[in-house]
């Protein structure tokens, strides 16, 4: 009789040797991951939406449109790349997708401000684009409440009113904004916390289904379960401890390239948030078994896993806030080990609250690990006994 | 002679169809091809609708420090609370106890009003509303700001009209008129201005061309395990010349994805209503090349694909990269030339473009020339290398097989 260390060693040994067994594995493992997280954070270094392509449409030709021309075109928001001389041509500029959106300046614009008749900027902005066109919209509103002012003020003050008292006058009220942790609002802080970890999660859990179910459609899961003692619970440990070693090393290198080289906002001690990849990587792992113990099948259990990973970019909250959506829907996002890591990043990392706060997430991502021995004896079954179902 | 050539011209035809009537046996016949073909392009984009279907947050839980407690400062959150974005759930007695608020979750906004808030406004300053706001979420941000954006300029103008009531009362000297500029905001492409409608039209092209490059790499990686099987000889294949087989199979796929292709883009906007502009005849003609690249893209991938399982990992990251890739999320012109330059070279990314600027800005097809120039340049490239795909590497691998 083996010692139980001896056959945790073989079977960790057997594991190893799968994962060298073909360049794949190890492409999926550690360069996928590491190529794409390095392909997003690059993709949006520039992190800032700067310069949106615009164009003006200025029928006035006066000195004040002029004026409100070149204001616009020293926004650093907005780039004004053409000008056009009626609304056709530049709807069809944006239509072409050469511009973001358009700023027409009405005719007699001067006169009709300064006889009193409130003429009107109209800006049209394309939001099939939504990120250039949130940006641009902010752009152009800022430029026609300061063109108002401008023009305003200089009345104003020419009547004789104190120069301050005209600012208060035009905005009596100031917001400051704060926003906290990612004060540039840089969408590559935004995006890249949630994923780049997804796309880790997401190979994680095909792995782990594939290296599972795969000795089942082998039908090498009679010999897989005898090197380990006949311990479903072994084998699998052996099988998933030597990827879980290289997935976190993986996680770790593109926590370190987050942090280290595109200076993400690191507001909590990086053992956490090195903790917090490690127990994700092992509950990515632990629902990837949950679902190869409910449908031991290589093909069911790596469509169940693909979809949900492919979705749980959307249905993870990451952009949508999960109480926005429909409540039968928002449930989903519960059950994916990438939302606790996600929260426990903006929890961590960028607003730097007390361990205390975040302590549910980690003890849920410590669930999924507890979950996945419920459906083990179903596995062990199937191992015994494998059937293939192409 | 000429006669010979009708002939031959005729066999190569006939060979082309006999592959097409195979290829359709064998797409029918395999269960995980009609999902990737017809369930897939069917189910997600009613997932996806579903996920984004709200279009925009409501309500974000907002907590207020009221250290200023006047009539102004009250009626300041009052209408906070009343704009769509922006829900008050309650008042914290200090920034500590908000604070605390935001760490549980219960808030994403602290509202700040200073002790001198309304005193600012009496005095004739400038009275500033400290907000501090969570960053989580991009579009938790720009509800706080679009509901903080609105009062401000609202309570503003209450303001102004009462100091110019005054001036006017007490005759302050050339105040009656004063020039003024005002702006109007015309959404265009995207009137509901909601992330769905911005999103999802070009999701369900990238669903599409997904769908498409997977089936094609699991009916290639099916009949290698048919042939591995066979001593390198896949029994089911029609043996024909390259091209005939490529134009064959092409020929099969084009006329299943009419179905898919007439759901996704015209019935699934209608259903979840996305902007819907643009000509059927030109979408149609616009998606012809795009689908044509898609299968050649797909016939040239399939080389790397030897099991029916790995296109499941190719399928999932390869979506999130092109989706990346398109410019849907961060615009194209500010991505490096490099990541640019990649991103031209995927059909999605020129397909995407224009089949959103047709169908949410309602361009026409002369419009839209230069992504549908690409495409037909893209499917003749892919063309090009999935034939030299077939000639050079098949050729050697099946060498291979038999020698084994």
């Amino acid at each position: 009789m083996k010692s139980l260390l001896s056959v945790i060693k073989e079977s960790i040994w057997r594991g190893c040797m799968f994962v060298m067994s073909r360049p794949l594995y190890l492409v999926s493992i550690v360069v996928i991951p590491l190529l794409s997280g390095f392909i997003m954070l690059d993709l949006l270094k520039e992190g800032i939406g700067n310069h949106v392509p615009a164009a003006i449409v200025d029928l006035d030709g006066s000195d004040l449109s002029r004026r409100v021309t070149s204001n616009l075109d020293a926004m650093q928001t907005v780039d004004v790349k053409r000008s056009f001389n009626d609304f056709t041509e530049a709807r069809d500029a944006l239509q072409r997708g050469d511009i973001i959106g358009f700023f027409v300046i009405p005719e007699n614009f001067a006169g009709e401000a300064l006889a009193g008749r409130v003429p009107e900027i109209t800006y049209y902005t394309n939001y099939a684009y939504f990120v250039p066109a949130s940006l641009m919209y902010k752009g152009f509103k800022t430029i026609s409440v300061l063109s108002n002012g401008a023009l305003v003020s200089t009345t104003l003050v020419t009547a004789g009113l104190p120069e301050s008292s005209v600012t208060a006058l035009l905005m009596p009220y100031v917001n400051d904004m704060h926003p906290l942790g990612n004060p540039w609002m840089s969408y590559q802080i935004y995006m890249g916390h949630s994923f780049v970890p997804g796309i880790l999660a997401l190979m994680v859990m095909i792995i782990t289904v594939y290296s599972i179910t795969d000795e089942i459609k082998k039908k090498t899961s009679v010999e897989w379960l005898k090197s380990a003692g006949g311990s479903i619970v072994v084998a699998l440990i052996g099988k998933l401890a030597p990827q879980t070693l290289l997935f976190t090393l993986a996680g770790w290198i593109l926590q370190l390239a987050t942090y280290a080289l595109y200076d993400f906002p690191l507001n909590c001690n990086i053992v956490v948030m090195m903790t917090a990849m490690f127990l994700m990587v092992l509950a990515c792992q632990a629902f990837a078994v949950t679902v190869c113990g409910i449908v031991p099948n290589l093909r069911l259990a790596l469509s169940v896993c693909s979809l949900l990973s492919v979705l749980a970019f959307s249905i993870g909250g990451f952009t949508i806030p999960v109480e926005d959506m429909y409540r039968w829907i928002g449930i989903v996002s519960y059950i994916l080990p990438i939302r606790y890591y996600f929260l426990i990043y903006i929890d961590q990392s960028l607003n730097g609250v007390d361990l205390y706060y975040s302590r549910y997430y980690f003890i849920a991502l410590l669930v999924f690990v507890l979950v996945s021995f419920i459906p083990l004896f179903n596995l062990k079954r199937m191992c015994k006994k494998p059937v293939y179902v192409p | 002679m000429k006669r010979m050539n009708m002939n031959a011209v005729g066999r190569w035809i006939c060979d082309m169809l006999a592959v097409c009537k195979r290829e359709f046996a064998l797409v029918f016949r395999d269960m995980g091809v009609v999902l990737f073909f017809l369930l897939l392009p069917t189910v997600y984009p009613i997932l996806y609708a579903l996920i984004y279907n709200p279009e925009y947050v409501r309500e974000v839980p907002v907590v207020v420090v009221d250290d200023c407690r006047s009539d102004m400062s009250r009626e300041y959150a009052r209408r906070l609370d009343a704009s769509q974005y922006v829900k008050i759930v309650g008042y914290a007695a200090n920034m500590q106890e908000a604070r605390k608020c935001m760490a549980e979750k219960e808030c994403y906004a602290i509202v700040n009003f200073p002790e001198d808030f309304s005193r600012c406004i009496g005095r004739g300053e400038q009275a500033h509303v400290s907000i501090y706001s969570d960053m989580s979420l991009l579009l938790r941000y720009k509800g706080i700001l679009m509901a903080a954006t609105d009062v401000q300029a609202a309570m503003g103008a209450d303001v102004r009209a009462e100091v110019m009531q005054q001036a006017a009362a007490s005759g302050t000297a050339g105040i009656g008129m004063i020039p003024t500029i005002d702006s109007a905001s015309v959404a265009m492409g995207n009137t509901a201005m909601g992330l769905a409608s911005a999103l999802l039209p070009g999701i369900l092209v990238l669903i599409l061309q997904q769908s498409l490059i997977l089936g094609v790499c699991m009916l290639a990686a099916g009949s290698r395990e048919r042939a591995r099987l066979n001593g390198g000889i896949d029994p089911k294949e029609i043996r024909t010349g390259d091209v005939r087989q490529m134009l064959g199979k092409t020929l099969c796929y084009l006329v299943i994805y009419i179905i898919p292709l007439i759901y996704i883009l015209k019935y699934v906007p209608m259903i979840f209503s996305y902007p819907q502009n643009g000509h059927s005849l030109d979408m149609i003609a616009f998606m012809v090349p795009f689908l044509l690249s898609s299968i050649f893209m797909g016939m040239t991938i399939q080389v790397f694909i030897r099991e029916r399982e790995a296109v499941f990992p190719l399928f999932v990251f390869t979506s999130v990269l092109f989706l990346f890739l398109s410019g849907l999320s961060w615009p194209r012109f500010a991505m490096s030339g490099l990541w640019y330059l990649i991103g031209s070279c995927f059909p999605s990314t020129w397909a995407m473009n224009g089949y959103i600027a047709m169908k949410s800005n309602g361009a026409l097809l002369h419009q839209v020339s230069h992504p549908y120039a690409m495409l037909w340049l893209l499917t003749a490239v892919y063309f090009l290398l999935a034939l030299a795909v077939r000639k050079f590497i098949d050729k050697k691998q099946e060498h291979a097989g038999m020698k084994n």
